[in-house]
């Protein structure tokens, strides 16, 4: 083998102008093209006559911002910009698979609906993976055109009001939907989502316009959802495949604003970005607790206010509604303040549940929460049979404790009764 | 139809070399999945050809380190222009999908941001332009050739042809 190799290294050096690349198969060099950003796509041009229009073939297209324009590119006035992607649709040649168009806020690119109305059509036929991102202007509607891609199967867009054309026969191959900063005309998420009878995944950041989300996608297997205060309910139990759910509060929320959900999730994430001091315990009745989290394996709850009591026999209610647990995370990154001394005078309950299956738990909290989290830990440690590694952390935020307090929570977790004897706890400060 | 020990599918390269592999291993290679499941009898040796035993070393390297979840690990810095094309060819051959990714992946690694006369020189390709279609490519999408990644001092020999 390697007199053979060696015998390629000295024809590789020696001879300069044996062409070692234009002869490669066309859809492998459109194999190489579909890696190489728009500028360096469109300068293949200029190597060779044979490479003059080889370009035009790579089925994958891409513009974000203005990155592909030289460095002067503030020369460049959107108007100009705009044509330079209608001159490049236009030259290509054959299916367009994937289109990107990202515009971030404030680099200086506008489009307008025209030339949206432009573009779309070079890519309606074929495009699969579509995604179209516009924090720049804004714009007023997606322009219906878009709708009628009908070989979607992966489709991101954002930064647009969204109303459904009357003639919308849905994306019947649609798989991948990701929404972000939409606003909704009434009626048109519920209509863009029963359009998409494959859908398996679906995530809904920093959107507004809606106030009930009623699923019934049978083949929906993961939902990512930021809601406001606007929203008033969420039923979720006819998604029936569904097994990874994230959950975001960008504001605070009604009571009980979770009616149903499905029966089956292994994956769970709660998490808010909202200042209030609403608790986790309002916004998923006790009842569907045990009724939908007894697959769960996994669960993240963040942003939890370990303060309230009543958070903490909460975070124990679901821990006891969830026998299969084999990953638990908590954490909370912002400073929780004081307004009354932590009640921890009651120890939990811990005879009637038994969490065999839990391996791993990250508790990441702020400082000042630590007692009410210990509560926590000890439940944990003598409920837990075949649990690994515990790790503790309380480095959040720029309050350090004092080494007397960090002296004394070591020591309690070391004395902790423990269910499982390989059970590894980690304390980092 | 499945052979006695069907867990492992011989494989004959163009220079003679027999690969036992495993099947799941054969299915990644379309065409020779193609090629077994068209088959009537047992097929007792498939023969792989454009591809030869040093591929196959390292398509057997890459299929071990992605079951270990190592994939991001398998590197083809080590082949030159000549090596790679062959690879990505015999691979390319197999329609073998994932590692197809990784070397078309490779090969735009060696290209990107390079400067045109670069680019030429690392592959042997012959510029054949005349100088006034040359120059009349650059003008016209000069978004994607003005900026220092140009040599002028090729421009300038052109031009003086």
């Amino acid at each position: 083998m390697s007199l053979y190799m060696s015998l390629f290294n000295k024809k590789a050096n020696q001879d300069d102008h044996i062409d070692r690349i234009s002869d490669l198969p066309s859809n492998v060099i459109d194999g190489i093209l579909e890696h190489l950003s728009i500028r360096d796509v469109v300068r293949t041009s200029i190597l060779s006559t044979n490479w003059r229009y080889m370009w035009t073939s790579v089925p994958t297209l891409e513009f974000q911002g203005r990155s592909f324009l030289p460095d002067d590119h503030l020369n460049y006035p959107s108007p100009v910009v705009s044509k330079i992607i209608t001159d490049v649709l236009m030259l290509h040649n054959g299916p367009i698979y994937k289109f990107n168009l990202f515009i971030l806020y404030g680099c200086g690119f506008e489009i307008t609906l025209e030339c949206l109305n432009t573009w779309i059509p070079f890519l309606s036929r074929n495009v699969k993976h579509l995604e179209l991102v516009n924090h720049g202007t804004y714009l007023d509607k997606m322009p219906y055109i878009v709708f009628s891609c009908k070989e979607l199967t992966k489709f991101r867009f954002g930064g647009f009001n969204l109303s459904i054309p009357p003639n919308f026969s849905g994306f019947k191959r649609l798989l991948n939907l990701k929404l972000e900063s939409v606003t909704f005309e009434s009626g048109a998420l519920e209509s863009l989502i029963s359009g998409c009878p494959l859908l398996e995944k679906l995530s809904i950041e920093y959107c507004h316009g809606f106030e009930y989300f009623h699923i019934s996608t049978p083949t929906l297997k993961v939902l990512y959802l930021e809601f406001d205060e606007n929203i008033k309910s969420i039923c979720l139990k006819k998604a029936q495949n569904l097994s990874d759910l994230t959950l975001v509060a960008s504001e605070g929320w009604v009571s009980g604003l979770i009616k149903s959900l499905p029966k089956n999730m292994q994956r769970f994430c709660i998490a808010s970005f909202s200042d209030k001091k609403n608790v986790f315990a309002d916004i998923i009745p006790p009842t569907l607790l045990k009724s939908s989290f007894n697959s769960i394996k996994y669960l993240i709850l963040a942003d939890v206010n370990l303060n309230e009591r009543r958070e903490v026999l909460y975070i124990v209610s679901v821990l006891k509604s969830a026998p299969c647990l084999v990953e638990l995370v908590i954490q909370n990154y912002s400073l929780v303040d004081i307004a009354q001394p932590p009640d921890h005078s009651e120890e939990l309950e811990c005879r009637s549940c038994c969490l065999n299956q839990l391996k791993t738990v990250n508790i990441k909290i702020c400082a000042t929460s630590n007692q009410d989290a210990m509560s926590l830990i000890r439940f944990i440690l003598a409920t837990s049979t075949s649990l690994k590694t515990l790790t503790f952390d309380v480095g959040v935020g720029s309050q350090k404790l004092d080494a007397l307090v960090l002296l004394s929570i070591s020591q309690d977790l070391l004395l902790m009764k423990r269910a499982s004897q390989r059970a590894e706890v980690k304390f980092l400060h | 139809m499945a052979s006695s020990s069907s867990n492992l599918i011989s494989l004959k390269t163009s220079d003679g070399t027999v690969f036992k592999v495993e099947r799941a291993l054969a299915k990644t290679m379309k065409t020779v999945q193609a090629i077994i499941e068209e088959a009537d009898a047992n097929i007792y040796m498939i023969p792989i050809h454009n591809v030869f035993s040093h591929h196959m070393d390292m398509i057997i390297d890459y299929y071990k380190l992605s079951v270990a979840g190592k994939s991001k690990e398998f590197s083809v810095e080590k082949l030159d222009n000549d090596e790679l094309k062959d690879f990505l060819l015999a691979v390319h051959y197999l329609n073998m999908e994932d590692l197809f990714e990784v070397l078309t992946q490779a090969v735009a690694d060696r290209l990107e941001k390079k400067s045109v006369g670069y680019v030429r020189k690392y592959f042997g390709i012959e510029n054949d332009f005349t100088p006034e279609e040359y120059a009349a490519i650059r003008k016209k999408n000069d978004w994607a050739f003005k900026g220092d990644d140009i040599e002028p001092e090729e421009d300038e020999e052109k031009q003086e042809e």
